[in-house]
């Protein structure tokens, strides 16, 4: 189950998209979520398909790994369109006591469905294409120009890189405590809401204790590599932004003005056919 | 040879304070510790756990500061401010958990944290990596991800993590403790080559007296002071001695110690089976 | 009365991309009184193993039976769901009673504020009185050479050998009739090393536990235990005797496993022409061994 969740997941393959600097995927997706939200009409979908799809293709990333990670979020899927199809009231379709389907209903569902779907792998495909550490280094470098307001940028993506180092060795220690809890007659299943909570006591205090001993050896062998802030520190990896990155962005722009233009196409063709109806 | 480093009369004492807060004992973790290492030395330091050889290692690349004496790695004094990060990048450390100091998920990323640190170009970085994940024997794992790895390559990675920064001179605070023998072997293996091959200074502290038995010289340590000291053949036949500490020997200079007790002619400084073999065919070929 | 594991086979992650065979029809039968080590390298399926004797882990093919009782098998005659639940749910606290684990590192589970009360939490799971839980954590702790000084005092503050001790009184309060340790030497210095398994032997020999010891110190299964199961890619390679086990020494390397320095020895020594004609497993052994020849 905890497998088949790709967003977050990295999938490594050398492809076009995985070199681009990790600056231009952030601003990339943020502008291509921007621009879903924009969209109105199946034309406007449409687009948005067809321009990720071509993305899929240039990063090399297999369709069927994809959509198994929609697996997952199926369930919410689920439940966003029937919540749609059965709350939005217009011309009713279909009835049946006092369930009503109506046609802006099923319209709004889909539209919804199709939105969260593409917002999905929209979001997977920066995360896949880009390691958590790419990723940090991007966030850290675009939010540089906050440090003259004194955000701790730097510490911040410190702290994020390391949480990511360190979630999998927690949860892997979590399920070791737990096996061993439960080894000494431990019981996490029955029980009420509190005696459940209760439960988790002999497994949070030791999780508790040993993140804190980790954090304090990694703080010491951090120290003892010559750790101290990003005062003076240089990166193996500087980011910097080549040709691709250069051509990938106003592919992007582009991308985004279409789906925005998109939205006003229909109109578009609605002010033709009056002017025509004119003439 | 050269000093690489050396202790005067080293002292660490902290306070404890008693539960009602009203009693403050004073611990004394290294009472008088005076060594002298030479470059490209292989030291082990012996001890059973709370004899202070910890302490001590942490005295080298001041991460810890003396309450008394003195430390000095290639002429500079640890408690000189100024001179902390040159001193823990010439002195670099490995710890006993290959996973609490690992800060990057890909291993090449982890292995420059200590040359960007230092603020080396980014060019001179890639090249440092890529020759301290070759000296461990882990170039082809630079991509990968540490959960991924054995006990024993993560500790190799954490050796890379050092090497990259240049240093002239390792300690390790029982870097084997964790790992099963397959690691063990790795990372002694990995140790004995760099210290061959890049004449390394290795300071290597372990439980394991196996490890020791190849080492230039052997230092036991006790109380917080140095109780022995000398090459391999010198320390282990002293095996009364060793177990007051709380130590092995390795089993055929047991073996040996045994079979002198009971009147048989074999050395005392027999270290490896190879070694018994030929002492006992001796012995036999002129009985 | 016996664990039984019948035809065991357990794959990880089945049915995805990283599916990986743990564990492929293993027969092993472990008798009460036994005191059995397991060797095996890391990867070997050791652990997988016995995490399955006392019902961790389920197999996905083949049974774990406990003293006669199937452990995995689904109560007959009943029909609710919920009794169903219940009733497997009272056999698994019944298994994990008789069955002590210790995991590697145990002291990274003590989570009470007293050392007492962190002994006590196994016994208070399987809803004993007060006064019956009391008597067990004073037994556990004079089992594990834990003076009564100790009780009141946070787990926190003793030091790593004494904390470990805390954590095996913790699984021996429960009082199993087999008791299995993940390495519980690991980490521990040589003092430390001989303290723990020497009490070990004691829990065996004295009350009558049966023992399982997963080592990857060859010398010390060959100094403490009866009976050697050595695992290798998921599979019983060798079971047996020390003795006979370690007499096999290119089937354990074969399988990334050493024999005894001692043993080694006594291999080489029979090659130049000694009479030691047997594996030889301990120093004891060799030096009489020796002297026999040597002085005649």
């Amino acid at each position: 189950m905890l497998r088949d969740i790709t967003i977050g997941q990295y999938y490594d393959v050398n492809s076009p998209v995985h070199r681009l600097d990790p600056r231009t995927k952030i601003v990339g997706t943020v502008l291509y979520i921007i621009g879903l939200f924009c969209v109105k009409n199946i034309l406007g979908f449409l687009v948005a398909g067809l321009g990720l799809l071509a993305i899929v293709r240039v990063a090399k990333i297999p369709l069927a790994f994809i959509l198994r990670g929609l697996k997952t979020v199926m369930v919410l899927l689920l439940f966003t369109v029937i919540l749609n199809i059965f709350l939005v009231k217009g011309d009713p379709l279909w009835q049946w006591g006092f369930l009503t389907i109506s046609r802006q209903g099923v319209y709004t569902a889909v539209f919804m469905a199709l939105r969260l779907v593409l917002l999905i792998i929209g979001c997977s495909m920066m995360t896949l294409t880009t390691t958590p550490i790419e990723l940090t280094d991007g966030i850290e470098r675009l939010l540089r120009p906050l440090k003259r307001i004194n955000v701790p940028v730097h510490d911040i993506a410190m702290i994020m890189s390391i949480a990511l180092r360190f979630i999998p060795i927690l949860l892997e220690e979590t399920d070791k405590i737990m096996k061993a809890q439960t080894a000494r007659g431990a019981d996490f299943e029955s029980g009420g809401l509190v005696a459940k909570a209760k439960s988790l006591i002999p497994v949070l205090v030791p999780l508790f204790i040993s993140a804190f001993r980790r954090a304090d050896e990694l703080a010491t062998a951090m120290e003892a590599r010559c750790y101290r802030g990003d005062e003076g520190r240089t990166r193996m990896k500087e980011l910097k932004y080549t040709a691709a990155d250069h051509v990938a962005r106003g592919l992007m722009v582009l991308f985004v003005a279409a789906l925005i233009a998109a939205r006003y196409l229909p109109s578009v063709t609605a002010i033709g056919a009056f002017l025509l109806s004119w003439w | 040879m050269e000093e690489m480093l050396r202790s005067e009369d080293l002292e660490f004492a902290y306070t404890v304070e008693e539960e009602e807060g009203a009693t403050v004992q004073t611990v004394y973790a290294l009472r008088g510790v005076s060594v002298s290492v030479r470059r490209g030395e292989f030291i082990v330091v012996l001890g059973h756990n709370g004899s202070g050889k910890s302490t001590f290692a942490r005295h080298v690349n001041a991460l810890l500061q003396p309450s008394g004496g003195s430390m000095w790695i290639e002429g500079m004094n640890t408690a000189q401010e100024d001179k902390i990060w040159l001193i823990r990048q010439k002195a670099g450390m490995i710890f006993q958990n290959p996973d609490n100091q690992m800060v990057a998920s890909i291993v090449e990323e982890d292995v420059a944290f200590g040359p960007e640190n230092l603020g080396m170009q980014p060019e001179r970085i890639r090249l440092n990596v890529q020759q301290a994940l070759e000296a461990v024997g882990m170039s082809k794992y630079r991509k990968s991800v540490p959960t991924r790895l054995s006990g024993g390559q993560k500790q190799r990675i954490a050796i890379a993590g050092v090497l990259a920064m240049q240093p002239e001179c390792i300690v390790l605070d029982e870097p084997t403790a964790m790992l099963d023998p397959k690691g063990r072997r790795e990372v002694m293996d990995t140790l004995w080559k760099l210290n061959r091959e890049q004449h390394m200074t290795v300071i290597h502290i372990t439980h394991y007296m196996e490890e020791a038995v190849n080492a230039d010289r052997i230092i036991v340590m006790d109380h917080g002071q140095v109780v022995l000291e000398g090459t391999p053949r010198e320390v282990f036949p002293q095996v009364e001695v060793l177990r007051s500490y709380g130590l092995d020997v390795p089993p055929m200079t047991e073996l040996a110690y045994r079979l002198r007790q009971s009147g048989v002619d074999v050395p005392a400084d027999i270290l490896t089976t190879q070694e018994m073999v030929s002492a006992l065919c001796r012995l036999k070929s002129k009985t | 009365m016996s664990i039984e594991i019948k035809d065991v086979t357990y794959i990880y992650d089945q049915g995805t991309p990283s599916e990986s065979t743990a564990l492929s029809h293993v027969n092993l039968t472990i008798q009460k009184g036994e005191f059995v080590g397991i060797i095996g390298h890391t990867g070997s399926g050791k652990s997988t193993l016995i995490q399955h004797l006392n019902g961790l882990i389920r197999p996905t093919g083949g049974q774990v039976i406990c003293d006669g009782e199937d452990i995995f098998a689904a109560p007959t005659g009943v029909k609710k769901k919920k009794e169903l639940r219940a009733l497997q749910a009272a056999k698994m606290k019944r298994v994990r009673q008789k069955v002590g684990l210790v995991f590697q590192y145990p002291e990274h589970q003590l989570f009470e504020m007293t050392v007492a009360g962190d002994i006590a939490f196994g016994p208070k799971n399987l809803g004993l009185g007060e006064e019956e839980i009391e008597r067990r954590v004073d037994q556990a702790m004079a089992m594990v050479g834990l003076s009564d000084e100790y009780k009141e005092k946070s787990p926190f503050e003793l030091s790593g050998g004494q904390k470990r001790r805390v954590a095996i009184a913790g699984v021996l309060a429960m009082q199993p009739e087999y008791l299995i340790l993940d390495e519980p030497t690991a980490g521990l210095d040589p003092r430390g090393r001989d303290e723990i398994l020497t009490q070990v032997q004691q829990l065996q020999k004295q009350q009558g536990i049966t023992v399982i010891l997963v080592s990857h110190s060859m010398e010390d299964v060959a100094k403490y235990v009866d009976r050697i199961i050595a695992m290798g890619e998921g599979r019983v390679q060798l079971d047996g005797t020390p003795r006979e086990v370690f007499a096999h020494a290119e089937r354990l390397k074969a399988i990334g496993l050493d024999i005894p320095q001692v043993t080694q020895l006594g291999n080489l020594l029979a090659e130049q022409g000694f009479s030691v004609p047997e594996t030889i497993l301990s120093l004891d052994e060799m030096q009489e061994k020796l002297l026999h020849i040597l002085k005649g």
